[in-house]
């Protein structure tokens, strides 16, 4: 029979299991709904200082510049030129609003600009390394209290990490996700690139919530099309 | 089912099979590039678009001093790692030496034949090798 001193203790046992789970859920932040860039930029600026390039980083960078003076997009930006994922982390500096979904161990972001989707793996399993860099890579996120932290490797050397500066597919991006209040979110990025960047740098993206919305049909392809129809080549 | 509702079930499916497979056969196909030719053309990687069942690369090259572009259709990135070549092995501007069966219209690019790397590991499209007139008899050999 179970005496009052062993059902106190089995009683404590189950609410410090309970209470330990409980803290757990209440930690995970709850990022889900419309948001949009606070200050819209092109450039993805370092918090202290500039961009540390390597010799070989900076050639990249300025081969770019000069690209873009010369208005030959197709050659370094096919984002630009014909409306590719601009990938991770360029996302996150999208003008248009995104909307984020935490379900089924997946953070969703499904941005207005021509639709694009990324999507962070939160199951915590072993994943095999993809075999083609992709434009959003492979992402894993994990809780650290209210902080999710996302890990992207396998980016495609065909992206940008902002508006010109370039990347290796040996580039890792961990981002620091967390609410500063109800309605402003933060995003604290490092990039990391040894080929490129002689040291890992930082910076920070913040987002205002925005009211909630079904986001209409964005077919950035049209655009480009309308442009050209425009300003004949 | 009796007997001869189940012959036409199998013909008919069969049939179905054909069908689907006779598409999946004409994508393969190499009619569009002259087998029979092969052109060598030193150039720069500009891109890879690494897709299933086939790859292209883009290539940078001079035609009498001017620069051109040119579009070679290849394998998929399995094809690429079964010769121990990965995807991320290849980048935007390294030299390369392309030798491509050429395109039938006339227009510049075809079909990858093989692809020579700066540090001289060479690439060879087994596909396309197999739909040359001298390949052995059987027809290419399914690699992916």
């Amino acid at each position: 029979m179970l005496n009052i001193k062993s059902a106190l203790g089995a009683g404590a046992l189950a609410c410090v299991l309970m209470c330990a789970a409980a803290t757990s859920a209440m930690a995970e932040a709850n990022f889900e709904g419309v948001w949009k860039i606070a200050t819209p930029t092109g450039a993805l600026k370092p918090v202290s200082g500039a961009v540390p390039f390597t010799a070989a980083g900076r050639k990249a960078y300025s081969e770019n510049v000069k690209l873009r003076a010369q208005k030959k997009f197709d050659d370094y930006d096919i984002h630009t030129s014909r409306c590719s994922s601009p990938g991770v982390p360029r996302l996150a500096l999208t003008p248009m609003r995104f909307k984020i979904w935490q379900r089924q161990k997946v953070v969703t972001f499904d941005f207005e600009f021509n639709r694009y989707l990324r999507q962070i793996d939160m199951r915590g399993v072993p994943v095999e390394e993809q075999l083609v860099p992709t434009m959003t890579g492979q992402s894993l996120g994990k809780w650290e209290g209210d902080t999710l932290v996302a890990t992207t490797t396998n980016v495609s050397e065909n992206t940008l990490i902002d508006d010109l500066v370039p990347h290796t597919s040996d580039m890792k991006v961990t981002e620091r996700w967390r609410l500063v209040d109800p309605n402003t979110l933060e995003n604290r990025l490092t990039i990391e690139d040894p080929a490129y960047f002689t040291k890992p740098w930082t910076s920070v993206v913040t987002y205002k919530r925005q009211p909630d919305a079904l986001f209409p049909e964005d077919v950035c392809m049209d655009r480009l099309e309308h442009q050209k129809n425009l300003v004949p080549s | 089912m009796n007997l001869k509702s189940f012959v036409k079930a199998i013909a008919l499916t069969a049939l179905a099979v054909g069908v689907v497979a006779g598409p999946a056969w004409a994508h393969h196909s190499f009619n569009a590039y002259d087998m029979s030719r092969t052109v060598r053309q030193a150039g720069e990687i500009k891109e890879f678009r690494w897709g299933a069942p086939h790859a292209s690369m883009v290539l940078a090259y001079k035609n009498k001093g001017k620069d051109a572009t040119m579009s070679v259709v290849t394998g998929s990135p399995l094809a690429f790692s079964r010769q121990g070549f990965k995807p991320r092995d290849f980048h935007k501007g390294d030299k390369v030496v392309l030798v491509y069966h050429p395109n039938v219209n006339g227009l510049p690019g075809g079909a990858m034949s093989t692809l020579i790397l700066p540090d001289g590991r060479t690439y060879k499209d087994t596909e396309a090798a197999a739909a040359t007139p001298n390949a052995p008899a059987g027809g290419p050999t399914p690699t992916r």
